[in-house]
């Protein structure tokens, strides 16, 4: 027994180490040295909800480059490098693409590349990209999908980039004669906010230098080239500006009339400019040209102000605990525990020292406690019950399945609660690994932002899922035992109560489902894939339980389907999910069938070993 | 089971008290002095304030928003090349009109060119001079954009008696001398 466990935690620790870290090296540019604690606390409106900017800058970074730092800086530092230096942002390799050669770029360790690197190449494909985007999303070629996915992510740099452009220093040459001209500032850098001031002069010289001289520039002087360039500036950067949206820092003047919360740049393009935003600007501005300079106490001084200024508009009791959720990685520290406690449990099985038995039970206490902590902070943060995503679902059901487990375990005198909670809730976890990439703490789509619905229904089904995974696997240790001719006679009570609840829960939440479908989309059942998954569930339960009790099927056989609920639970949940149809397609994913397959594969193979072993037994 | 129990209790106290603690000391600013430009708007009761600003009319006269605390102000800003100003400029002059009384406006113009607003007035502001209606020609701009941050135009500020920006309007798409406009200049000046 030993032996096999430790081949599978060998497995299980190959499968989940990280990739071999490709070591980027990198680039020589400084990263100013400047607190950033009260950046990272500072709002941001985003996908509808008011998040700290800490979780703006982790979203951010880890869509362009799929990693959580670059280049020894933190996700929050390169925010700040990206909104207050973006020349120098454009330099640095943070645009991950996974098949570079599709774009016509050469493949380097890492597969990261600048800014000028991604843009370059897609100048070149913008005739494939026109031609993608006018396809639908599912007749996307691999390449096709590869080209939209590298301009999705220069579009949310450029924006980025952008936030707060009218406020930097402009990177233009201009004449001390025009300086003079249009009464500029000398003692410091131009920006273009000085420059709007003056936008009809520029632009009414602009206007009659060409007409005078045409637009061949080399006829110009160095005085009307500069009006020139600063006219076309203006109008590239309001273009730019009227599209740039994601930075939504400004808070509304009456947050009664329009709660919305507005980016910069809609402060000189949409007229919701006023009296705080002049101060907010002012600081943003003071913070820009502190970053600039690497003064940390007029940054400090700048963050301090922008802190002050926020604190009316913001509940900062919700910022800081977002900040805290972000950094303590509450599931990873779970999911070791679990594996700790599964360790304890193998060592005790091993040992049968009682102690080691002891200390794994308070390992799944303590990675339980971290973990139902960690679901209780996201229900507060995003106020709504916490399966509203795939990923949430995923951490819920592990929860739930750690939770079972202990009580089991404190319930019975055998040791199997240990087992089947540490080891279903670790598999959870670490299947919830694959899609951190899509957890954003977003706001829920309409059909699901109802939250009676939302805490019934959605909640009934994932516990049913739950109780579904530790039959399964109390099936696979029955089966096991009997394979071993050991007892399982005081198991058949336990699993029959497991059996019976999952098929309650299944059930009443599948009828739940049906009334929501009636209320949201005007129809009881459609035969949804979704819906027929959940109503798969229930019937194999049934049919198991039914046959059972006729004496049609034999007890290995009976384990034997129990455990392959973990492989009916995994096709319904996100095999359904692939197929991208139907009403519930809104929980569309791609990418996740080969592991599947895996997964149901070598399900199937341990179900059969287990049940033909335990037939020979048997026989 | 007791001993679980019990170290399931701690682990939550720990992770309240890690929670209150990290609310209250991390992410707090240094106690430095804040760079606050001048006549930062305070927010007193959800309003704030309006900034006051010196000006001069185009009749040389000098005022001060603040000189009109008591009466309501409808602070305009405006261009002559702004297409919208020239439906709603003659409906404000006929407001302030009928409420000389209980309300000032104060037209600033954006314009660069001081001619551009005189062949403006001669054409949409035959009714003036008024008492309570002044125009101003903001050159520099920094009443506009640098004070009130404003870049579209035409934008109003209405501000009650105590100098507390009530609301603020975009564009023209009221009717500044309707029955409700009028009602609502009535309910600020009576209000305490």
């Amino acid at each position: 027994m030993i032996r096999l466990l430790l081949i599978f935690l060998g497995a299980l620790f190959l499968f989940s180490a990280p990739a071999a870290a490709e070591v980027i090296k990198p680039p020589t540019q400084n990263i100013p040295s400047l607190d950033t604690d009260v950046f990272a606390g500072l709002p941001v409106l985003q996908e509808g909800r008011m998040k700290p900017m800490d979780s703006l800058a982790r979203i951010a970074l880890k869509t362009l480059s799929g990693r959580g730092k670059i280049d020894d800086m933190s996700a929050r530092q390169w925010l700040m490098e990206v909104l207050f230096d973006p020349a120098g942002a454009i330099t640095r390799p943070v645009f991950f693409v996974e098949y570079p050669e599709q774009i016509g770029l050469p493949r380097v360790r890492g597969r990261l590349y600048t800014y000028q690197d991604v843009t370059m190449a897609m100048d070149q494909r913008q005739d494939s990209l026109a031609i993608a985007m006018q396809k639908e999303s599912k007749n996307w070629t691999g390449e096709e999908q590869n080209l939209i996915q590298t301009q999705e992510k220069i579009l949310i740099f450029e924006q980025l980039s952008h936030s707060f452009s009218f406020l930097l220093p402009l990177r233009l040459p201009v004449p001390q004669t025009v300086l003079k001209k249009l009464d500029l500032p000398k003692d410091r850098p131009i920006t273009l906010l000085d420059l709007k001031r003056h936008q009809e002069e520029i632009d009414a010289r602009a206007k009659r230098i060409i007409d005078r001289k045409g637009e061949d520039t080399s006829t110009y002087t160095t005085e009307e080239a500069a009006f020139v360039d600063l006219a076309f500036s203006l109008s590239v950067f309001k273009m730019k500006g009227e599209e740039n949206k994601i930075l939504r820092v400004i808070p509304p003047m009456d947050a009664q009339k329009d709660p919305s919360w507005v980016s910069p740049w809609s402060i000189l393009t949409a007229g919701t400019g006023s009296p705080q935003t002049r101060a907010l600007t002012h600081a943003w501005q003071k913070a820009a040209f502190a970053y600039l300079e690497n003064d940390s106490a007029g940054w400090d001084v700048a963050m301090k102000t922008l802190h002050d200024l926020y604190a009316p508009s913001v509940d900062s009791t919700r910022l800081t605990l977002e900040i805290g959720y972000n950094h303590s990685q509450p599931y990873d520290w779970a999911m070791i525990l679990y594996g700790l406690a599964f360790l304890c449990f193998c060592g005790w099985a091993g040992l049968r020292n009682q102690k080691i038995y002891m200390a794994g039970s308070l390992l799944l206490v303590i990675g339980m406690t971290l973990h139902i902590g960690a679901i209780g902070m996201r229900m507060f943060l995003l106020e709504r019950p916490p399966v509203g995503t795939l990923y949430e679902s995923l951490l819920f059901v592990a929860a739930i399945v750690a939770l079972i487990g202990l009580i089991w375990d404190f319930k019975a005198t055998h040791r199997y609660g240990l087992f089947t909670g540490s080891l279903g809730a670790l598999i959870l976890l670490f299947a919830a690994q694959g899609f951190t990439d899509h957890d954003t703490l977003k706001m829920l789509v309409a059909v699901l932002n109802t939250n009676f619905w939302l805490a019934t229904h959605v909640l009934c089904i994932t516990i049913g899922y739950a109780w579904c995974v530790i039959t399964a696997i109390t099936a696979h240790i029955m089966l096991f035992k009997s394979m071993r001719k050991e007892s399982i006679s005081h198991l058949i009570p336990t699993v029959q109560v497991f059996t019976i609840t999952s098929l309650l829960f299944v059930s009443v939440g599948t009828i739940l489902g049906g009334i929501w479908a009636d209320q949201s989309w005007g129809r009881f059942w459609g035969w949804d894939p979704k819906e027929n998954g959940a109503l798969l569930i229930a019937l194999w339960i049934a049919w198991l339980l039914h046959g059972r009790m006729a004496g049609l099927v034999d007890k290995n056989a009976y384990l034997a389907g129990l455990a392959a609920l973990n492989i009916l639970v995994a096709l319904t949940w996100f095999g359904v999910n692939l197929l991208n149809v139907g009403l519930h397609s809104y929980g569309f994913i791609s990418g996740v069938a080969g592991s599947l397959g895996v997964f149901c594969a070598v399900q199937t193979g341990i179900i059969l070993f287990l049940w033909r072993g335990a037939q020979q037994r048997a026989s | 089971m007791k001993i679980s129990l019990l170290l399931l209790g701690f682990c939550l106290i720990v992770i309240a008290a890690y929670t209150i603690y990290s609310e209250q000391h991390f992410f707090k600013p240094n106690e430095s002095a804040p760079i606050l430009p001048e006549d930062t708007p305070k927010r007193i009761a959800g309003h704030y304030t309006a900034p006051n600003f010196s000006y001069e009319t185009l009749d040389g006269k000098k005022g001060a928003l603040n000189d009109f605390q008591g009466k309501v102000v409808l602070l305009n800003f405006w261009a002559s090349w702004c297409a919208p100003c020239v439906i709603e400029f003659p409906q404000m002059i006929d407001l302030a009109s009928k409420k000389p009384d209980q309300m000032v406006l104060l037209f600033i113009s954006i314009d660069e060119d001081r001619t551009a607003i005189d062949r403006f007035l001669k054409t949409h502001g035959k009714d003036l001079p008024k008492a309570n209606i002044h125009v101003i020609h903001d050159t520099r701009k920094a009443i506009a954009q640098t004070l009130y941050n404003t870049f579209k135009i035409p934008e109003t500020y209405i501000i009650d008696r105590n100098g507390m920006i009530v609301e603020k309007i975009i564009g023209a798409d009221i009717v500044w001398n309707d029955d409700a406009m009028m009602e609502k200049i009535s309910t600020l000046y009576n209000a305490k």
